[in-house]
């Protein structure tokens, strides 16, 4: 099992490896968690989470910029 | 007992005199300082300091921070913005529809707060009543049983909410004896309109007993003569609760639903430990919001937490217009009976 996760990581992006240290990772997170949720209970469509996921993380990152 | 036979009470007495007279010496120089008039303002003032300081101040620099932008938290550094945290929280499509608000979760949520407002307040006021109309008859063990529907309001709402996420988890007790009953497991938490149900229900067991305890007192004001009278008039039970009861209970009813109100508004802590406002957004509610926008997301927009809890307050300002214009009603009609 564990061999099986090991064996996958070198796979991985190289885009995961540096959203680890980036700094607004949270403002990719916490999205990405939440709008994901309301998809799953059946608030919004897959499609129509992904918008928001977009634009929750363009609002996060325009709002760190000010 | 006199004190001067008590060695205990002597003590004591003699304790607190020597602390009156140390104190009586700068008062007096105080009072000849400000003069008497002036001098009722020393005793309020840390009153006032305390208010002024984690009250007022803090409203008022709501206030900058729900018209001002930027991620900074000192006032100085934060530029103003004027109206454009209110005109983002309220960039609608159509207002009825969440989906189509720029913060569709802060529409939700608003939803979500008035639903769970009407329904708790209803049904947790409803409870109460029969709760207090139960507890003012001459049962048995009628002490313990006060005891036991206020017990709940003692706790914390953070165990209350963990008392019962611990019954109602996947794994929880709730779920086990339903297996053992040969039934099948329920997502009570994780299933949209449960996830709801329970948010209530927790939110009514906890608060339940306060407002049990106010009608219980408002039942125990009205005089037994007043439904003697009734019952030899030949009154049933029904006419005695809608034409005595009810209308004497009045004033007090106005009171728990307006607490109620309020407190069901600004509902967080047991619901955001029970659901953390989910499935999805089903239970997150308005003072949830105002906390993951300000504090929890990874960049914290104070003013637009700001510029909601201003919406908040608002709406809550209008509840208690509302509870003095019902109460002052409830007052005269009773005083023009009276007077009748």
């Amino acid at each position: 099992m564990l061999d099986t996760f090991v064996g996958e990581v070198p796979k991985l992006s190289p885009v995961a490896y540096q959203i680890q240290g980036y700094k607004l990772n949270r403002a990719i997170f916490n999205p990405t968690a939440a709008r994901l949720g309301q998809a799953i209970a059946g608030e919004m469509s897959l499609d129509d989470a992904l918008k928001r996921i977009r634009s929750d993380v363009d609002e996060q990152v325009k709002a760190s910029a000010k | 007992m006199s004190a001067s036979r008590n060695p205990l009470l002597a003590a004591t007495a003699s304790v607190a005199g020597a602390v009156l007279n140390l104190v009586d010496v700068p008062m007096r120089a105080l009072q000849r300082a400000l003069g008497v008039p002036r001098i009722g303002w020393m005793f309020v003032a840390p009153n006032l300091v305390i208010l002024g300081l984690f009250t007022f101040l803090p409203i008022v620099i709501n206030f900058y921070f729900a018209f001002s932008g930027g991620v900074e938290l000192y006032p100085s550094q934060r530029p103003f913005t004027g109206l454009d945290n209110l005109e983002t929280l309220f960039d609608c499509g159509n207002y009825l529809d969440p989906s189509t608000c720029r913060q569709d979760i802060f529409w939700r949520a608003i939803y979500n707060t008035a639903f769970f407002a009407v329904v708790q307040v209803g049904l947790m006021v409803s409870f109460a009543l029969v709760t207090a109309l139960v507890l003012n008859r001459k049962i048995i063990g009628r002490g313990f049983f006060r005891g036991v529907f206020f017990y709940p309001v003692l706790l914390s709402p953070v165990v209350v909410a963990l008392i019962w996420k611990w019954m109602l988890q996947r794994e929880g007790v709730l779920n086990a004896l339903m297996v053992a009953a040969g039934a099948a497991p329920v997502e009570w938490l994780t299933e949209a309109s449960w996830a709801f149900f329970w948010s209530v229900f927790v939110s009514i067991w906890a608060h339940m007993g306060f407002y049990t305890l106010i009608l219980l007192a408002g039942l125990q004001a009205i005089p037994a003569d007043v439904y003697e009278a009734a019952e030899m008039d030949g009154a049933t039970p029904w006419r005695r609760f809608s034409r005595i009861t009810l209308p004497l209970l009045m004033p007090n009813l106005v009171v728990v639903l307006v607490l109620g109100m309020i407190r069901a508004v600004q509902v967080f802590d047991e619901v955001f430990v029970l659901t953390g406002g989910g499935p999805g957004s089903a239970t997150t509610f308005i003072v949830q919001y105002i906390y993951q926008t300000g504090f929890a997301e990874a960049i914290h927009q104070y003013g637009l937490a700001a510029a909601a809890s201003l919406v908040l307050a608002l709406s809550l300002l209008l509840l208690t217009l509302v509870q003095l214009r019902l109460t002052n009603k409830t007052l005269a009609g009773k005083a023009g009976r009276d007077d009748g």
